[in-house]
């Protein structure tokens, strides 16, 4: 297991605590770059990342789906982040109590920079509309794009799909 | 109290075997690319009295411009540039630029369109695109969501009114002014497509 993975799996295994303790989520600011290095260290997995925010009613409603994604799949080989592009204003009144009711289990980081500079790191194709989930497949490439989904089973069919070798 | 310094739970998952279906790369919606021709529309005038049509290319045989904007009454990313979109439609307009904005919300009314933006003193027209034909053949995703064409309706410029991330409202990077500027006074505009944060068109099916 490579050292990144491990950390994730021991943060994964720390975060009962940090839901114990009812303690407001951390949002460490994710930059461009600093997605681009994340997606970069999970190459060899597939990564289900969703970019969305409270004021966004459609991935308010599908979170807990994302959520329930989390929980269902065993921690291997996939790694789910959520990127929020809340306002900074907002977090305390809307952010930070939206997560301790959901209670992700998955990183959720906060969109550092402007949508010009930030979006082509998550997608080059995408120009804005919330919620947007890309599927990475394990060379890194964007294997599926979803809009708003509905259930946790059609994230798990896309995870599959984005498994399957290029061409079938 | 110790509190989780790395993150609410960091997660790695697996997914099972089973494969329902598939997703495609391929989802997002197709939009004229830059340079490209732009479709041609006639849509009803919610503003014009009697409803009268405005087609696209007539309006670009009276200006060389046209800048074509989706939007929304009840959208709060929107609602914050009715109170500038009269001023630039008149300031551009007398450069050349025609503004139109498209209505394509299956939940906004005729009227509610008509009585906000009456009293919002819009002065350029604002169509209904009933069924979101237009905005699938654009592929307009959100509003505000900006195209703006040229002669032979070719498409210049496709994004924001501006720089919104910080904030939903008026304020940030003048984007499309910024466009607009740079291709009245024969530049190449700054930048030709751009992010445009907002709300979900509200087309018929789905959403």
């Amino acid at each position: 297991m490579r050292p990144l993975a491990l950390a994730l799996v021991l943060a994964a295994a720390s975060s009962g605590a940090a839901a114990q303790d009812a303690a407001s989520p951390e949002l460490t600011r994710l930059s461009a770059d600093g997605l681009r290095a994340e997606l970069e260290a999970r190459r060899g997995q597939i990564v289900v990342l969703n970019m969305w925010a409270t004021w966004c009613g459609p991935c308010v409603e599908e979170f807990p789906h994302l959520v329930a994604f989390g929980h269902e799949a065993t921690p291997e080989a996939v790694t789910v982040m959520a990127i929020s592009s809340d306002y900074d204003q907002d977090l305390e009144s809307q952010v930070h109590p939206f997560l301790r009711e959901q209670q992700p289990p998955f990183p959720v980081f906060l969109q550092q920079e402007n949508d010009t500079v930030f979006y082509p790191a998550v997608d080059p194709e995408w120009r804005g509309s919330y919620p947007h989930t890309v599927i990475y497949n394990a060379q890194g490439e964007i294997a599926a794009r979803l809009g708003q989904f509905h259930s946790p089973a059609e994230l798990h069919a896309a995870v599959a799909a984005a498994r399957l070798p290029e061409g079938r | 109290m110790l509190r989780n310094a790395l993150l609410v739970g960091a997660a790695l998952a697996i997914a099972p075997a089973a494969l329902a279906q598939t997703a495609s790369p391929e989802a997002t919606p197709e939009w004229p690319a830059i340079g490209s021709t732009a479709p041609d529309f006639t849509l009803p005038n919610l503003l014009a009295e009697d409803g009268a049509p405005v087609t696209l290319s007539e309006v670009l045989a009276e200006k060389p411009y046209a800048a074509i904007i989706w939007h929304s009454v009840t959208c709060p990313f929107v609602l914050p540039y009715d109170s500038v979109l009269p001023g630039m439609a008149e300031q551009y307009g007398e450069q050349g630029v025609q503004f139109i904005a498209i209505n394509s919300n299956h939940d906004e009314t005729d009227e509610q369109v008509r009585e906000h933006l009456t009293g919002a003193g819009f002065n350029f027209p604002v169509l209904r695109d009933e069924g979101n034909v237009i905005a699938d053949e654009y592929g307009a995703q959100n509003t505000p969501e900006v195209f703006l064409v040229g002669a032979g309706r070719t498409l210049l410029y496709h994004g924001q009114i501006s720089d919104n991330s910080s904030g939903p409202g008026a304020g940030g990077e003048p984007t499309l002014a910024n466009v607009l500027s740079a291709i009245l006074a024969g530049e190449q505009p700054p930048v030709t497509e751009t992010p445009h944060r907002g709300c979900t068109v509200h087309r018929v099916r789905g959403n």
